[in-house]
């Protein structure tokens, strides 16, 4: 691994201090669980991507995959969270292939301390690792300074609170498949619902010995948009443009190579765009 | 000791055992020793008429003031002592200057009038923390002409505080005489001309000298120009008009 | 940071480098951001004032049910008669306490001149009441809304310190960035042309007109679902209050409360 490029630090310090404020990062304000049961494990989280008090993504992914049956849950930086498990996840594989064994998770958490603690908690990313290997079911909490937790249950992010508040209340010893994903859903909905920086859907991802792993992306959808009342549609012509040029297919051929196939007019029509699936 | 009648004379918070306060019973003969005003409200708009008492050939007859202006569409005539008239005037101004400022809207005329007499009834022992009141009553009556949303209104302000509104009024010396001139030829459709010579025929049988262009006063308010004063001019063709008519 | 070893001992540590010694500055903010948004727009007969009904500090949810509406200068508690709206985004306590004040100045105009107030009146007033706490604002954005002299719809809006201005619409409060390019659009017609009038840039702009009053209501629900999808502290209710010659109707509506 190259490694990060500090190159443009001194110059960002320096404009820093004379007021030049940080990019701002998109976080992923978020409310991530997990939670043990008796064959298995599983995690879930909300689908909202933040910056600052905007929604820049109704429906993001949260649960990382990092090996078949270890999965990850992410909150903090995106950008962190998202480079740091692809990253442990190759490391993962390689370690994987070296040793001829299956992946555990404390190989993997132990990797992403390491990680995180060797950047002092500049990497901002705050992680849920759960899954399955030959010596049982693991399931840990990361902080991006590089602690870690193993619990039964375990919350993460700025609903964390929300979410614990459900396990607290009504988790009990020897939770089947099931139970764990509806308490797991219902910890999740208490963030998407009370915690401002989660929000839209939740996603599930399922870990069993000798189960295929299962992702249910987007397994409850509590948030759907309602039908707006009016029509936004732009009679053609509404807007005014500084110059026209028109280039005739014919034209264009003598760059590209053109094939028409059958189309819908009503193909640009942005009421029928969905733009965030 | 003295007599028990002149104990209730001094305390101006005092009253009688009959239910009176004698002082500002007091303030309102000072009124009747003052020169003669009169106010006609039509619907067209409002007069007001004074008598200005040219005591001296010696006296400049303009810097007698006994009609002036509050706001754009507000004036007043006064009698009594006109020292204590500059006081409620100026507070009238504020309290006009200050409507406007916070509801870009004139102030009504009868907000006006009560504003004024809402100061009449500072008087009397201020408390230790109080700002300090007044030692008497005003000795002064006001005649208040505007013209608001609710059209020409004329009003009558007195030292007790009380306030009413007249179709006409006449207050100071000459008021008995007047009121029952007025009262005899007041009616409703009066024209604003009407009015005019209404008010300077009627100070002219209540005043002691000859009226003339110079020891009378005229103001209008009315929905187009406000309150005005008459210039020498006005009341030059006033008075002719006066003469004419008889 | 006072050493034990004393200052002229001082060891070159970078974190126990001494600042002078114990100065201490104390700081007290009394404000608070409550989130929410605000909405206004008038019409030829009719004023509409919008807002949410959430109440926030940082990423909790004070209340689902807090409004930001109101009727100033009614008869009763329940505003009853009231001829003027006031809605107020922003930091919820100053708002509160001048939505007090404006009532009570509107109450006791009407006793003290014998006529309610008008909207122009009652808008200047707003004004002189916010830029009397100049240095030490109401950290609010006021929208008032009424029908004027002529019963047509005026709607005034404020900053915090009392300048304002007469408009046809106004959004205010955390996602007025978001709505209010949408109402310069859809109200004002803004970057509309009509179509095939010119060529190129030299075309005829679609001229605004007062909008119908469902229209209005139509425009105002589509701009609260739309900024509840995008901005994280508008959402679980919709306040909107109508003023006509009729009086004032109250509607609520729910909104997603994620």
């Amino acid at each position: 691994m190259p490694g990060f490029d500090f190159s443009n630090y001194n110059r960002n310090a320096a404009l820093h201090a004379r007021g030049v404020p940080l990019p701002k990062a998109t976080s992923t304000g978020t409310t991530i669980v997990g939670c043990i049961y008796d064959k298995g494990v599983v995690i879930a989280a909300d689908t909202r991507a933040t910056s600052g008090p905007i929604v820049a993504d109704k429906n993001c992914e949260k649960l990382h995959y990092i090996a078949p049956k270890i999965w990850c849950a992410g909150a903090g930086t995106a950008a962190d969270t998202e480079f740091t498990t692809a990253l442990i996840s190759s490391n993962v594989e390689l370690h994987s292939l070296s040793t001829g064994r299956d992946p555990r998770v404390i190989t993997c958490m132990t990797m992403l301390k390491q990680h995180l603690f060797r950047y002092q908690g500049h990497i901002g990313a705050y992680l849920v690792v759960a899954g399955v290997d030959p010596t049982g079911t693991g399931l840990y909490t990361v902080h991006a300074h590089g602690s870690t937790d193993k619990l039964p249950y375990v919350t993460m992010g700025s609903g964390s609170l929300a979410a614990m508040s459900v396990f607290e209340s009504t988790w009990q010893p020897d939770l089947d498949r099931q139970g764990a994903i509806d308490i797991c859903a219902e910890a999740i909905k208490a963030g998407i619902f009370n915690d401002l920086g989660s929000g839209s859907n939740v996603d599930v991802c399922v870990i069993e010995k000798d189960q295929p792993t299962q992702l249910l992306r987007n397994y409850m959808k509590p948030n759907d948009r309602p039908q707006k009342e009016r029509n936004y549609r732009f009679q053609r012509g509404t807007t005014a443009y500084l110059d026209q040029r028109v280039i005739s297919k014919e034209d264009m051929k003598k760059y590209v190579t053109i094939e028409t196939l059958s189309g819908d007019d009503n193909l640009a029509a942005g009421d029928n765009m969905e733009v965030d699936s | 000791m003295f007599i028990a009648r002149s104990e209730y004379d001094r305390g101006i918070n005092t009253f009688s055992p009959e239910g009176r306060l004698f002082q500002v019973e007091y303030s309102l003969e000072a009124i009747k020793l003052g020169s003669t005003a009169i106010g006609v409200a039509t619907s067209e708009g409002v007069i007001l008429g004074v008598e200005k008492r040219v005591t001296s050939t010696l006296l400049e007859a303009s810097s007698v003031e006994k009609i002036v202006e509050i706001d754009q569409h507000i004036g007043c005539a006064m009698s009594g002592l006109q020292a204590d008239a500059r006081n409620l005037v100026e507070h009238a101004r504020v309290e006009c200057q200050n409507h406007a400022f916070h509801y870009a809207e004139p102030l009504r005329v009868e907000s006006t009038t009560q504003a004024i007499c809402d100061l009449a009834l500072r008087f009397g022992e201020s408390g230790d923390d109080e700002e300090s009141v007044m030692s008497r009553p005003f000795g002064v009556a006001l005649l208040i002409a505007g013209f608001d949303e609710d059209g020409p209104q004329l009003y009558h302000a007195e030292p007790s505080g009380t306030f009413y509104r007249y179709d006409a009024k006449a207050i100071g010396s000459g008021s008995e005489g007047a009121q029952a001139e007025l009262q005899n030829e007041y009616h409703r459709s009066l024209t604003l001309p009407e009015a005019e010579s209404l008010v300077l025929k009627t100070l002219k049988q209540v005043m002691e000298e000859k009226l003339d262009s110079k020891n009378v006063q005229l103001a209008s308010v009315t929905k187009e120009k406000g309150f005005r004063i008459y210039n020498d001019e006005e009341m030059g063709q006033a008075v002719a008009q006066l003469g004419g008519n008889q | 940071m006072t050493s034990l070893i004393g200052q002229s001992e001082n060891i070159g540590y970078s974190f126990s480098e001494p600042t002078s010694a114990n100065v201490k500055q104390h700081s007290f903010y009394p404000y608070t951001d409550n989130g929410g948004s605000t909405l206004g727009i008038t019409g030829s007969d009719f004023a509409i004032l919008a807002g949410d009904t959430r109440s926030t500090s940082g990423y909790n949810i004070n209340s689902r049910m807090v409004p930001k509406v109101f009727k100033i200068g009614g008869d009763d508690e329940t505003g009853d008669g009231a001829q003027i709206l006031l809605s107020v985004v922003g930091f919820a306590a100053d708002g509160n306490a001048l939505k007090e004040k404006l009532d009570t100045v509107v109450k006791m105009y009407k006793y003290q001149h014998g006529k309610p107030m008008s909207v122009s009146a009652c808008a200047q007033r707003l004004s002189t009441i916010l830029y009397e706490k100049r240095f030490f604002p109401y950290y609010v954005h006021a929208i008032l809304a009424g029908l004027d002299e002529e019963g047509v719809g005026a709607l005034y809006s404020y900053d915090p310190v009392g300048s304002y201005e007469r408009e046809q619409c106004r959004a205010a409060g955390a996602a007025s960035s978001l709505i209010m390019p949408f109402l310069d659009n859809q109200v004002n017609f803004k970057n509309q042309y009509v179509p095939g009038s010119g060529e190129g840039h030299a075309l005829e702009p679609v001229k605004a007109e007062p909008l119908p009053k469902e229209t209005v209501k139509a425009l105002v629900r589509d701009a609260f679902t739309s900024a509840v999808e995008r901005h994280i502290e508008v959402g679980d209710g919709l306040q909107l209050m109508i003023i006509t010659r009729e009086g004032i109707e109250e509607i609520y509506h729910p909104l997603k409360k994620d």
